[in-house]
């Protein structure tokens, strides 16, 4: 009998939320923040919008990071 | 002209730096072919994020950037989110690569997917296509290097002789100490590369005011710059996203980034990769800043790719503006360093050892990679004086070429019905495509997206309908595969 993958939740709600963000960066978003106006930060739109979804990105990696991407901070790698 | 002397003198000392870490390095050589191409895979956390990120920012990076924020708009800002996919699939891809080439002790990336697939005639295509389409990012390094010098001495030292003394130099030290080498200079010379951007980058706008009053005068003047498509009407929403998607993939299917994956001494290290090199994205607002204040400041430069030190030597203190060159040198050098070493690696573990001489021991075949290392980097000298052409432009065609491979990588680490009949159908139709977009102007990929991520979705569509047309891998070969599939998924994140 094949040995039964474990579930990881944790993992799995960091790769959706990090495909989310790419999404809104890229598609459909480019065509949410591809103006001027607002201004964000002294920065048109398309440039301060982005440097947010930056920042949202960086945490996400270091939760990741923090927790072996899913598998718990306890989790000990060979 | 004393002045330009001096910046001569400051761009020397910068090379002089990596001369002697390679010396230094070339004490703790072994005459191995795992030492001299993947340092025995005992490469640190430290020299691997710099080596990376050196690798990765190159003259594309750091002289590229402004040009296109210069003249096509802000289609480069894209570049937040590739720096953050490329660290991503770093961790996702880079660490199982990584666990199967030290398992299975791999050197190149042919290695992987000859035992993967089971197919010596994937892994010389792959070999051939990796080849090819790194020399003319290799090309780019020595020109972007070349522009610097020849700008920085006021033309008292041509392109052709800049370009020469850069190939020069990298020959030295990568000859002497091979993967470490690169790797320590490496250290050095990621330092530099980012403290250059981001300081150049708000030390420029500074004299049109500041950010903030750049693009109030921007939004006045020329509002056509700060939104796709940009003033050309040519980099809109669809090649924001190819460059997004082929930009990383293709750098990371570089053989060059392969020995960096089977190099490292950690795993732990691939899962913080992601944050280190998103994070260190951040620099791109230097560029970002440069490029547009240029526009407003010195219109008019051409080539492009220029802006940067052209600015620098008209508005910085000269002691400044030649430190803020010779980083850029270092983003040169460090990724050509890097394209040359991997290079090598691959014709002389793929070709050579395989059939120029079958039988020649590790020492003759480090000796192999050394001279590979000189030849390539001459070709790619040439390719330089008499290949003009945009850095970003002629490097998206390259990036593009490698990305390719990136289909046959994910089917073999993620989907067991894969096989080599779909890889090499796939690796073949994407290729043709892209030189097709590349050398006839007549034919464009639909959507105004870019031609290499076109390329790269037939390649992927052929994998999948070919793959299921066509006989699974072996059973044998399958149950290698899971069991070594299992066995990753047990021990690491």
């Amino acid at each position: 009998m094949a040995k039964e993958q474990k579930k990881y939740p944790l993992r799995t709600a960091l790769f959706v939320l990090i495909i989310i963000t790419f999404m809104i960066m890229e598609f459909p978003g480019a065509f949410f923040f591809n103006r001027i106006d607002p201004m964000l930060f002294g920065l048109p739109f398309i440039y301060g919008f982005n440097i947010i979804m930056w920042a949202v990105m960086c945490v996400l990696f270091l939760i990741g990071y923090l927790t072996s991407w899913g598998k718990g901070a306890d989790f000990k790698e060979e | 002209m004393g002045q330009n002397i001096i910046a001569v003198l400051n761009i020397g000392l910068f090379m002089l730096i990596p001369l002697i870490i390679g010396y230094v390095s070339f004490k703790k050589a072994l005459p191995t072919t795992e030492d001299f191409f993947v340092q025995g895979r005992t490469m640190g956390g430290v020299a691997v994020f710099f080596t990376v990120a050196a690798t990765w920012w190159s003259a594309f990076a750091f002289l590229g950037s402004n040009a296109f924020f210069y003249t096509v708009g802000p289609v480069y800002w894209t570049a937040l989110a590739w720096n953050c996919f490329f660290g991503f699939l770093y961790y996702l891809i880079g660490k199982r690569v990584w666990f199967y080439g030290k398992k299975n002790n791999y050197i190149t990336p042919s290695n992987f997917f000859e035992d993967q697939y089971g197919s010596k005639t994937l892994s010389i295509i792959i070999s051939i296509v990796m080849l090819l389409f790194t020399l003319p990012y290799l090309q780019i390094q020595l020109s972007g290097g070349a522009y610097l010098i020849e700008v920085a001495s006021g033309g008292l030292i041509p392109f052709r002789l800049g370009a020469l003394l850069f190939y020069a130099v990298i020959i030295v030290y990568v000859w002497a100490g091979g993967l470490r080498a690169v790797a320590w200079t490496d250290i050095f010379y990621g330092v530099l590369l980012f403290f250059g951007m981001v300081y150049a980058g708000f030390y420029v706008a500074g004299y049109a005011g500041g950010p903030a009053q750049l693009f109030q005068t921007l939004r006045q003047t020329s509002p056509e710059v700060l939104t796709l498509p940009g003033p050309t009407g040519r980099f809109g929403v669809m090649m924001w996203v190819s460059m997004f998607i082929i930009t990383p993939i293709g750098a990371f299917m570089g053989p060059q980034l392969w020995t960096r994956m089977y190099a490292v001494k950690s795993p732990r290290l691939f899962n913080l990769m992601p944050f280190l090199l998103g994070f260190a994205a951040i620099a791109y607002v230097g560029s970002m800043l440069v490029g547009n204040a240029g526009i407003v400041l010195q219109p008019g430069v051409e080539p492009a790719d220029r802006i940067l030190p052209v600015m620098l030597l008209r508005f910085a203190p000269f002691a400044l503006s030649s430190l803020l060159l010779a980083c850029g040198a270092a983003a040169a050098m460090s990724s050509a360093n890097s394209f040359i070493h991997g290079m090598a690696a691959v014709y002389t573990m793929d070709f050579h050892k395989e059939y120029v001489n079958k039988n020649i021991d590790q020492k003759g075949l480090v000796w192999v990679g050394r001279w590979t290392i000189l030849i390539f980097a001459l070709i790619a000298y040439f390719m330089s004086i008499f290949i003009p052409g945009l850095l970003v432009t002629i490097g998206l065609v390259a990036l593009s070429g490698t990305a390719q491979v990136i289909v046959p990588t994910a089917g073999a680490l993620f989907w067991k019905r894969s096989n080599a009949p779909g890889a090499i159908a796939g690796l073949l139709t994407g290729i043709i495509l892209l030189c097709l977009f590349t050398f006839i102007p007549a034919i464009n990929p639909p959507f105004g997206m870019h031609g290499g991520l076109f390329s790269l979705i037939a390649n992927a569509v052929v994998f999948i309908v070919v793959t299921l047309a066509t006989p699974a891998r072996s059973e044998s070969l399958l149950n290698k595969v899971s069991a070594e599939q299992a066995e990753f998924s047990e021990k690491y994140a």
